[in-house]
């Protein structure tokens, strides 16, 4: 049976594939993001609230690209996903 | 011979020992702070709190708990009220390192404020009558009773991680917190005078601090 990703997990491959675009565009994050339509309007809300991710206009057409705060959340990840593993919280 | 200068010197060197845990406190507090404010992960938010709670304490029973008397008119009633903050701060902490252990199987979705909402209020809760019954009764009786219980229980779940996988580090941490705590107790209902039960008491808490820092700044440094 495949692991059920985390929440922190979720986000960092969504924040990952804005990385690895620059800019992306809504559907073809939705198809990198392998969640559901419903989940990954939920997920872009959180991300856009907390300004990992921002939503710019290029040629009339939205996309998202990372911010600095999702910059440092991706290169973070790791101390902190080792910091919860270790405390057990 | 050390035994006897620490006699002599022990108000210096409480308030030493408080300085060294609140700066290690602070120290945690802002580490997992960064951390919380990037990943919004309740957890670091619980355990940054029990640091925030274990400063106040330390900072209210040994820094500010030893400054004369500022109002004498109320002779002991000033330094009863600094230990009742210490109480309440206390406990509270741990409550919140409990808290930090179990939030993910008592929280389910959206996120809850870290200090205002219905389970942490009980346990502020908790924490008050904890501390008011001990300056009723001018006892620690109801704090030691609360922390050996609460240390117990994580110690048990800490286990339990273990053995499901997970690093043996925390549960060492907790173990000697829970030791610290039996043996400050002892030290309180049978000794009462400082004792050398009393000094390892302080000790081993200084080294459950020392832990927590070790690990923080292991895991955090870039």
């Amino acid at each position: 049976m495949v692991k059920k990703r985390e929440r922190l997990e979720i986000i960092k491959d969504i924040l990952s594939s804005v990385k690895s675009k620059g800019e992306i565009k809504p559907t073809r994050l939705l198809y990198a993001s392998n969640l559901s339509p419903q989940m990954f309007k939920k997920y872009i809300g959180v991300l856009l609230e907390r300004k990992l991710i921002e939503e710019i206009e290029i040629k009339k057409r939205k996309y998202f690209s990372l911010t600095d705060k999702g910059l440092r959340f991706l290169g973070e990840y790791k101390i902190i996903v080792n910091f919860i593993e270790t405390f057990g919280i | 011979m050390v035994y006897e200068w620490i006699l002599a010197n022990k108000e210096l060197l409480k308030i030493a020992y408080a300085l060294i845990i609140c700066f290690i406190c602070a120290i945690i507090v802002l580490r997992t702070d960064r951390l919380f404010k990037l990943s919004d992960y309740q957890g670091l938010r619980y355990l940054r709190n029990t640091f925030v709670f274990y400063f106040l304490a330390f900072f209210f029973r040994f820094i500010i708990g030893k400054i004369e008397n500022p109002i004498p008119a109320y002779g002991q009633l000033y330094f009863q009220f600094i230990n009742f903050l210490f109480e309440f701060f206390v406990v509270m902490a741990g409550f919140f390192l409990f808290y930090s252990l179990i939030w993910k199987s008592v929280e389910k979705g959206k996120n809850y404020h870290s200090v205002f909402n219905l389970k942490i209020g009980l346990l502020l809760l908790i924490s008050l009558a904890v501390a008011i019954l001990d300056f009723k009764f001018s006892t620690y009786l109801f704090m030691y009773i609360s922390q050996i219980i609460i240390f117990l229980i994580m110690g048990i779940i800490s286990f339990k991680n273990y053995l499901d996988g997970k690093n043996v580090f925390y549960f060492f941490m907790i173990v000697m917190g829970f030791i610290s705590w039996v043996l400050n107790a002892y030290a309180f209902f049978f000794l009462r005078e400082t004792s050398a039960v009393q000094i390892s008491a302080y000790v081993i808490n200084m080294i459950f601090f020392l832990f927590f820092l070790y690990g923080t700044i292991r895991i955090t440094r870039k």
